[in-house]
């Protein structure tokens, strides 16, 4: 062994040792078990009682298409990465047709993006935007093979394989027009298939990134940069089950401070046992956490949970209490989280 | 130099909760060095081990529920990542920051060496878990990872030349 190596082993003995209660963890298990076989069953149930209507009744689901995003469809204009409310590309949820879950990123920082899921993270795929390539560079990483020329719609494109946000994917890029980078990284089966998914893209498309959130006042010298929202797909066209959302703003000094919203857990006693509000911001509980992850939390904002943090945790010590307590006092939150044509259409300022 | 034993069972347990008892804790540290994150480790367990209850006569009879059960927590431990962990509501604490006053010597240089190795990717960070932490063979590590053990060593090459090359720097830093 070597030197590293040997301090590998130490280090990684050193960090995992702790005690571990295997009869709580065994329990536990089985408990998580019995709940998960008691859903397939319900599910098993009513998975046969929809066959059974579908034997007797003509049931169509809508064909998600591609004017059903999701989200609103934005009035257009405006270049790529200059406006964190809008993306200007739509997917094709035709080609896409495992979707269940679909991840979208606008920013004034250069880029836009959108991943979508499959049900069981069995494969994912996301599709970038940007107006310097050097950002899609970072984005890929460079684990990955050799390049092969391709095409996409008839512009010259590369396409490899390699590794991608840890999983086996293929890259393909091209540039759709002049100065404008598209990238489609895909963890699916076949190089056809992502190529069929990256000329599935609609480059002449805009669609507002929304959030069921508002950031009514940005404090002196902040700006907003970058709307981050996840919806889950629904049969009902237009109208997406919404899952999380950010809103990240910078600092005068630049540094990302990200407001966090998600589906609300109160019920979820874990999260209740970890949760010590220490005072009331914006009429609800709220703990200001000063261990990490630092930040401004609330397990109940109205319907969903929030937390107010430093975007990347090394910059934790720059967003005091009064900054965090300013930015949530000044949330607007909206009524209806499954219906994005109601939800504001800039989410700041 | 620590030396680690770890103890492969000879044959699974005929019982889950014998199984459990036997090897959970160490399923346990496993998922905590995949995921930097206690509570989560714990949670990713219970829910791998969940799946493994409800098909635990195949497991067993296969004689493999050690295999079977650290690639759930792998690709388990990778979909975490990939929905952005970082991002997530916390409903614990992160541990992966040193005590204060815990900086001294060879606690300060294993927190340098963790501190990097969590910023490996998630793969290479998995085989370097599996074979120093572990201490598999590069033929198990594959068959956890559903890879060739070509892929094994390309990713342990890769990740000591990562990490070696990140202490050259910080030392001439």
């Amino acid at each position: 062994m070597t030197d590293l190596e040997t301090r590998l082993t130490a280090t990684l003995t050193a960090r995992a040792d702790r005690p571990v209660s295997t009869d709580a963890l065994g329990a536990a298990a089985v408990r998580r078990a019995h709940i998960v076989r008691r859903r397939r069953r319900a599910i098993g149930a009513a998975g046969l009682a929809a066959v059974l209507v579908a034997l007797f009744a003509v049931v169509r689901l809508p064909a998600p298409g591609v004017g059903d995003n999701g989200l609103p469809v934005a009035a257009g204009g405006g270049e790529v990465g200059t406006d964190p409310s809008v993306v200007h590309f739509a997917l094709d949820y035709g080609v896409l047709d495992k979707t269940v879950a679909t991840e979208w990123v606008s920013s004034s920082k250069g880029y836009e993006k959108a991943t979508v899921y499959d049900g069981e993270n069995r494969w994912w795929v996301t599709f970038y935007l940007a107006t310097d390539e050097a950002i899609l560079d970072r984005a890929a990483g460079d684990d990955h093979g050799a390049e092969e020329p391709s095409t996409v719609n008839g512009e010259p494109a590369l396409l490899r394989e390699g590794f991608y946000d840890n999983a086996r994917a293929f890259e393909i890029r091209w540039e759709p027009r002049p100065g404008v980078h598209a990238m489609l990284l895909a963890s699916v089966n076949t190089a056809d298939f992502a190529l069929q998914v990256a000329e599935s893209i609609r480059l002449d498309r805009a669609l507002r990134c929304v959030m069921p959130l508002r950031l009514t006042e940005l404090p002196p010298g902040y700006r907003w940069v970058e709307c981050q929202t996840r919806v889950r797909r629904t049969p009902t066209a237009g109208q997406p089950r919404w899952i999380h959302s950010g809103l990240t703003v910078e600092q005068p000094g630049g540094t990302p401070v990200l407001i966090w919203t998600i589906e609300r857990r109160a019920a979820d006693p874990s999260v209740q046992a970890a949760f010590h509000p220490n005072r009331t911001v914006a009429g609800w509980p709220a703990e200001w956490r000063t261990t990490s992850p630092r930040g401004l939390w609330f397990t109940t904002f109205g319907p969903m949970e929030l937390f107010v943090c430093a975007l990347n945790p090394e910059d934790a010590d720059a967003l005091t209490e009064a900054e965090a307590t300013r930015l949530a006092t000044h949330l607007e939150v909206s009524r209806n989280l499954d219906a994005p044509s109601t939800w504001p259409t800039r989410a700041a300022g | 130099m620590v030396s680690v034993i770890r103890q492969e069972p000879e044959a699974a347990p005929a019982s889950f909760e014998a199984y459990v008892a036997a090897r959970g804790a160490a399923l346990v540290r496993f998922a905590i060095l995949l995921t930097g994150d206690d509570q989560r480790a714990e949670d990713l367990v219970q829910d791998a081990l969940a799946k493994a209850y409800l098909r635990w006569g195949r497991i067993r009879r296969a004689d493999s529920p050690d295999v079977y059960l650290r690639r759930l927590l792998v690709n388990a431990a990778r979909s975490w990542w990939r929905r952005g962990a970082n991002r997530e509501v916390p409903i614990e604490h992160v541990v992966d920051r040193p005590a204060p006053g815990d900086l001294g010597g060879e606690a300060a240089d294993r927190d340098q060496l963790w501190r990097l190795i969590v910023r490996l990717p998630h793969r290479q960070r998995a085989v370097i878990v599996l074979r120093y932490y572990e201490d598999l063979d590069d033929a198990t590590i594959a068959e956890i990872l559903d890879c060739e053990p070509v892929t094994v060593r390309t990713h342990a090459m890769r990740a000591l030349q990562r990490l070696r090359g990140h202490l050259d720097a910080a030392g001439a830093s």
